[in-house]
């Protein structure tokens, strides 16, 4: 198994985390408090960077939708980098590339 | 013999014990010497003897006076004749009265002690014979002395020693001898107060150990005097001999100024002080100090004497600590071999073993140290069966004993060794090593056994017990498991075996029996079918599974049996069967007891012990554990299939000239439910609904949210004709009714049938579009991608509509069909659109089979996702 993985890096006045791996029932809880843990420690914004997953199931569409909720409840912006076509499709079919903030990777710079 | 002269002082008083004997025995020696014949002897003979002749008329008138009665009595042989023989010699110890004096008597034999001319008693045998005139007439007696009191010192010494020695012998310590040896000295060798000293060996302080008086006052004071003294070398009398390493002698010690103990000498009136060192192979160890009252004078042969005893106690203190020091060191040593675990023996050159510890005993296998010793060696020998490691036969000649007693030094072996009473199997470690004599010959082996039998089994265990996890664990049914289970535990662990569990109503029933006879298997199982063991006996199995507490019957006795220790199920087994030992274990999960397993040994195999119990009840609890596990396992999918099955329609409804298939595949093993759910129903008027979608999440959760929205959906659609205001309403109600956003996706079709005509009106919410294959044309999507339900309050919802015409196929799917694929969703989806588009004319069942092949059939696992599919095909 190919578990999630989140590497946070400060870029800019932004915080950036780059998921990689699989993200689905067996891995979102860990990815879900290390969120948590950056969302409490910092007031700056969120980047949320796709590209290293491989796989996104219905539950980790779930953890970037309660991200985006609490984003939009604490007033800070989050933003994703879209992933793979892949993965990049589950955003599609559930149209939430229009209810999220997908920015390109170019646009984010 | 000497003449008088360097005599004692002061001998005078005593009494000598048994005079009688000593008087005949001078008689004797005295009688050896040629007979005297007075009458005509030449004075120049009698002055030849060493015997002092003294001749008297019968009026005691001295006639004969030789040189040797010159020397012993001190009188000159001119100065005696003519004088009376009682003015001459008195006689001291003897009640002498004028004219009675033994040595007027005619014929007298005995000792007398006889004041000489200086005033000092000469102790001497005197034998006196008449002299007879030649008619045989009395007319005078001889006398003939000898000086006795060199032979009685010499007696006394040698009395002396002898008492010291008896009682050296007698006593088991200095504390009890030295007293009493001191007395025996003091009363043999007539001295007055005796004392020993003895020296520290380290500190080289000598201080006194035993004192022997009279019982005075004074002398106590001089013993208390002494008791307080702590002398070193060079101090006091005692420490004077030890700096000399010699005797003294000290005539008066009242006029030695380097006296300490003067004062107290002198209320005690003590002069004269004979001192001499104990000495031990050169080394001083104490100083024995005799007092004397009288004034004595140096007496050499008596130093010489007191040398001896010295050196007879020295001996006795060496000896006693010696024994001391090896009864310590043998105590200490036997406590050493008493208190190792390790195994200790001795054997001698034949082989024979000389000495045993307990442990080694144990591991032997004897009740005790002296049956084991007194067993003949071809005997112990034939208790075992000695093996290798690895079980092979362990030749005897190669056994580290018998190298060590050809003289060799042997590696240390694992020994296994098969006790052939019980077929134990237990391990040593031994090594052994040979002790030399002095002539480089085996005196004998020393043989030292590390018991590793437990650390074997623990090894064995954990080897059977990591192979057993696997082969529990690979059955999720719980009886078979069980069975599993007790078929391990045979022939490792028990000959025969018998799993049972209790059902909910109490009753025990054995589910699975193994043992190592196959044909004893169908006994034993009849054997459980004719005694149902009652579930309140306070014994055996309903016991260990009432109390969740092992039971070990080590040896299945008579009495044992007699005394229904067992229950009747187990006990008709062991009598049955012939099982000897007998265990007895719970099998607990989740801190319930469900049943137990009974392990037994068939005569004549070996006897449980603690250990055995203990892995048995690691086996058991695997064993649980794993039954349990599939337990849960079986009741979960029963659970997760129920509530799936009340999640999905039982039947699809038959709708005219249409053909509908539905698919669903659980993912993983099926104990869970899953979030796709599909559903098919009529909206009424010639109109149905055909619904598809995935619930975020698993288990209960996604159940509840499945159930929610298949059923609003159902009401929905009876007031709602368009899908995305039937899904519309499905989001209002998850969002009123879930905070938790559970979403869900879902494709809504309609199928409104009229006039011959087959329109669908086809809504996604998040879901993936329909495929459409037209009967011989392309296979498209139908449908728009819309958002997914639960999460927003606005969902963007687009319904498009596509006519079926004859032959025309839709299938509607959730992700776990495409995202299973080995090469990705986008090759699962493609693969699903050449399926189907391959698979024209196909019946909407032929086809959704094709596509589960197609998608699903590759595979060795089961779905990670769940996998539902709906195929609905006009009828061409």
């Amino acid at each position: 198994m190919n578990h999630a993985r989140a590497l946070v890096r400060e870029r800019g006045d932004r915080t950036v985390v780059e998921l990689a791996g699989e993200l689905d029932l067996s891995s979102v809880s860990v990815i879900e408090q290390e969120l948590l843990a950056i969302e409490a420690s910092s007031p700056r914004d969120l980047v949320l960077d796709l590209r290293g997953l491989s796989f996104i199931d219905s539950s980790g569409l779930r953890l970037i939708l309660e991200t985006d909720s609490r984003a939009r409840i604490d007033g800070r912006v989050l933003e994703l980098i879209p992933g793979s076509e892949k993965v990049h499709r589950v955003f599609l079919i559930t149209l939430l590339d229009r209810r999220l903030n997908f920015v390109t990777d170019g646009e984010f710079r | 013999m000497r003449g008088a002269g360097n005599g004692f002082h002061g001998l005078g008083c005593h009494h000598f014990p048994d005079r009688s004997r000593r008087a005949s025995q001078m008689a004797d020696l005295t009688s050896s010497r040629p007979p005297v014949h007075w009458v005509g002897f030449e004075a120049y003979l009698l002055d030849q003897l060493d015997v002092a002749v003294v001749a008297t008329d019968l009026g005691g008138t001295v006639t004969q006076w030789n040189r040797f009665a010159e020397t012993l009595y001190g009188w000159d042989r001119e100065d005696a004749i003519g004088r009376t023989i009682t003015e001459l010699l008195a006689v001291v110890d003897s009640e002498p009265t004028p004219g009675d004096s033994p040595l007027t008597q005619p014929e007298w034999e005995g000792d007398l002690h006889i004041r000489a001319r200086d005033g000092k008693a000469v102790l001497a045998h005197v034998r006196n014979s008449p002299i007879r005139d030649p008619q045989g007439r009395v007319v005078g007696v001889a006398s003939a002395s000898v000086d006795v009191a060199e032979r009685v010192r010499h007696e006394q010494r040698v009395e002396a020693r002898s008492k010291v020695t008896r009682i050296l012998a007698d006593a088991r310590e200095l504390e009890e001898a030295a007293p009493r040896a001191l007395e025996a000295i003091c009363r043999t060798l007539e001295w007055d107060l005796g004392a020993l000293w003895l020296m520290n060996r380290t500190s080289k302080v000598l201080a006194c150990f035993a004192v022997w008086h009279g019982g005075s006052q004074a002398e106590r004071g001089f013993e208390a005097a002494s008791r307080a003294l702590r002398l070193t070398p060079g101090n006091g009398l005692p420490g004077r001999v030890v700096e000399e390493a010699d005797a003294l002698w000290v005539d008066d010690v009242l006029s030695d100024p380097k006296f300490k103990r003067g004062r107290e000498a002198d209320q005690a009136g003590l002069c004269t002080a004979l001192a001499f060192p104990i000495l031990l192979q050169g080394e001083t160890v104490g100083v024995m100090e005799f007092f004397s009252r009288d004034h004595r004078q140096r007496d050499d042969s008596m130093l010489d004497a007191m040398s001896l005893i010295g050196s007879q106690i020295g001996q006795f203190i060496e000896r006693r600590t010696a024994e001391r020091e090896l009864a310590g060191s043998r105590e200490q040593l036997v406590a050493i071999f008493q208190g190792v675990g390790e195994g200790i023996t001795v054997q001698g050159p034949d082989g024979g073993l000389l000495f045993a510890n307990e442990a080694a005993t144990g591991i032997i296998g004897y009740d005790s140290v002296e049956a084991l010793l007194g067993a003949p060696t071809e005997e112990v020998m034939s208790r075992f069966e000695i093996l290798d490691e690895e079980g092979n036969p362990f030749p005897v000649d190669r056994l580290p004993g018998r190298r060590a007693l050809r003289g060799e030094h042997p590696p240390e072996e694992v020994i296994r060794y098969r006790v052939r009473q019980t077929g134990e199997d237990r391990w040593s470690l031994v090594s052994a090593k040979p002790t030399f004599d002095q002539a480089g010959r085996v005196r004998f082996a020393v043989n030292i056994f590390h018991d590793i039998t437990r650390r074997k089994r623990r090894e064995d265990a954990a080897r059977v017990l990591a192979e057993i996890g696997p082969a529990l664990s690979s059955s999720l049914d719980y009886e078979e498991t069980l069975r599993r289970l007790a078929r391990l535990a045979v022939p490792r662990f028990a000959d025969w075996c018998a799993v049972s569990v209790q059902d909910e109503d109490g009753w025990i029933r054995q589910l699975a029996v193994a043992h190592k006879d196959p044909a004893k298997v169908r006994l034993s199982e009849e054997l459980a079918e004719r005694y149902q063991p009652d579930p309140n006996e306070p014994v055996g199995l309903p016991q260990v599974i009432r109390t969740a507490t092992s039971e070990l019957f080590s040896e299945v006795t008579e009495t044992a049996l007699e005394r229904h220790e067992l229950d009747q199920s187990t006990l008709s087994a062991v009598r049955s069967l012939g099982l000897r030992s007998v265990m007895i274990v719970p099998l607990v999960a989740r801190n319930r007891s469900f049943g137990a397993m009974a392990l037994a040994t068939a005569e004549p195999g070996r006897r449980y012990g603690m250990e055995d119990l203990e892995l048995a009840e690691d086996l058991a609890r695997r064993g649980a554990l794993h039954a349990d596990n599939a337990r849960l396992f079986t009741e979960r999918s029963r659970v997760a299939t129920a509530l799936q099955h009340s999640l999905l329609p039982p039947t699809l409804p038959v709708i005219p000239g249409l053909e509908v298939a539905g698919r669903y595949h659980a993912a993983g093993t099926g104990s869970e439910v899953g979030g796709d759910f599909y559903d098919v129903f009529s909206t009424g008027q010639g109109n149905w609904a055909l619904v598809i979608g995935d619930v975020c999440g698993k288990g209960p959760e996604a159940a509840g949210v499945t159930g929610l929205t298949r059923y609003t959906i159902r009401a929905a659609a009876m007031q709602e004709e368009r899908p995305s205001q039937v899904l519309r309403t499905l989001n209002e109600a998850l969002l009123e009714q879930r905070s938790d956003r559970l979403f869900c996706t879902v494709t809504y079709v309609r199928v409104h049938l009229q006039d011959g005509k087959c329109r669908t009106t086809v809504t996604c919410a998040g879901h993936p579009q329909p495929l459409l294959m037209r009967s011989g044309g392309p296979v498209e999507t139908v449908g728009r991608p819309g958002t997914l339900l639960g999460v927003f309050s606005d969902p963007d919802l687009w319904d498009r509509t596509a006519d079926l015409g004859p032959g025309d196929c839709m299938v509607l799917y959730t992700d776990g069909l495409v995202e299973g694929h080995s090469e990705g969703t986008a090759v699962g989806t493609a693969t699903l659109a050449s399926v189907l588009g391959s698979r024209a004319g196909l019946s909407a069942p032929a086809i959704a089979d094709a596509i589960e092949e197609a998608l699903l059939g590759e595979r060795t696992t089961p779905p990670r996702d769940d996998v539902a599919m709906l195929v609905l095909r006009r009828q061409p």
